[in-house]
């Protein structure tokens, strides 16, 4: 029973021209519900965003098994250690990202717009590191279907298609990385602005959501693609 | 979706990270850290026909951190938790028909890949 005035004057608080309720759209009955739907429609898209993965991913497992030989010789021209570094790289985005919502939840503007700014920076230091490797890749001669022509490589039924689905895969992924980067740029503008507080904060949560999608769709190519040697 | 929705109309009970604090995400952080590493470790040990599916335990392992932890999962029980595994079931179910086709078609029938 005593929690009951401290509970209503901590929401009293929370209430207090946070501007959140201006968010609340009139077909919501509160932010809370607003909160919930927001959450449901995001996941809803990120289960189309795994199945559009989970094809590539059914298609590399198929070739694979036709190909083991061809796979496992066209994996050794990739560097496991760009890969490591990769994974490094978003997997740090990653606790950026969720501890800059954290410290919006404890209203600590200043240190979110820091983290979500490195997130940004480490997101962009991955499509450089990435860029790097599809550099390599390309002066190597390890292009996609007919422009294929690693001279170590001729006669090996199936590295062609092992780079085929390596670009269309990390291709894909690195798109994601981009528009993701894009919409925290977007999210951090609204942070420093001071727009999300702990009672609405939507959008920075489903755009966490998407950015950890990524990293966890990385998770698995980073060992079927470079570690199958 | 009941259940939450009883929770996040009492104040800030949405929220749990007021209450947990980040230990958790540093603790989910440094878990996967630990497996990125096991996971590039292991590729120098000869596992022979093991090492994929050793590989794929410890992805799906770091997926499921990710997941619960930084997703969120963990706290938000209810349809999000099932939006996830009918999507996980799909997926399994569209590689598990695509090799049935492929393995049991008639050889002349097979595509020339």
């Amino acid at each position: 029973m005593s929690a009951e005035p401290a509970t209503s004057a901590r929401a009293q608080h929370d209430h207090e021209d946070d501007g959140a309720d201006a968010h609340l759209q009139h077909h919501f009955q509160d932010l809370n519900v607003q909160a919930d739907a927001a959450r449901l429609g995001m996941w809803l898209f990120l289960s189309t965003e795994i199945l559009l993965f989970g094809g590539l991913f059914i298609a590399y497992s198929l070739y694979r098994q036709v190909y083991p030989e061809g796979f496992h010789a066209a994996s050794e021209l990739l560097s496991p250690e760009l890969g490591l570094l990769d994974t490094a790289i978003l997997i740090t985005s990653s606790m950026t990202m969720v501890m800059a919502i954290f410290m919006t939840q404890k209203r600590k503007k200043n240190a979110a717009v820091i983290l979500l700014l490195i997130t940004i920076g480490l997101g962009l230091s991955f499509v450089c590191v990435h860029s790097y490797e599809y550099w390599r890749d390309i002066t190597e001669g390890a292009l996609p279907g007919k422009f294929f022509h690693v001279e170590e490589l001729a006669g090996k039924h199936g590295a062609a298609m092992f780079f085929t689905l390596y670009f269309c895969m990390t291709g894909l992924h690195t798109i994601h990385v981009l528009i993701g980067a894009g919409i925290l740029t977007v999210l951090t503008y609204f942070t420093w602005k001071g727009d999300y507080t702990p009672r609405y904060m939507s959008p920075l949560e489903n755009g966490g959501l998407y950015w950890h999608l990524i990293d966890l769709i990385w998770i698995f190519l980073y060992p079927l693609l470079y570690l199958i040697a | 979706m009941a259940d939450h929705a009883h929770d996040t109309h009492d104040g800030h009970a949405d929220h749990q990270d007021h209450e947990h604090g980040s230990m958790r995400y540093w603790l989910a952080f440094v878990a996967l850290a630990i497996l990125t590493g096991l996971t590039y470790g292991l590729h120098h040990v000869h596992l022979g026909s093991y090492a994929l599916a050793v590989a794929m335990v410890i992805a799906v392992t770091k997926g499921m951190v990710v997941v619960l932890f930084f997703m969120h999962l963990w706290d938000h029980a209810g349809v999000p938790r099932m939006i996830l595994g009918v999507t996980m079931v799909l997926l399994c179910f569209g590689m598990v028909m695509v090799f049935a086709d492929s393995v049991t078609r008639f050889p002349l029938s097979a595509p020339h890949f």
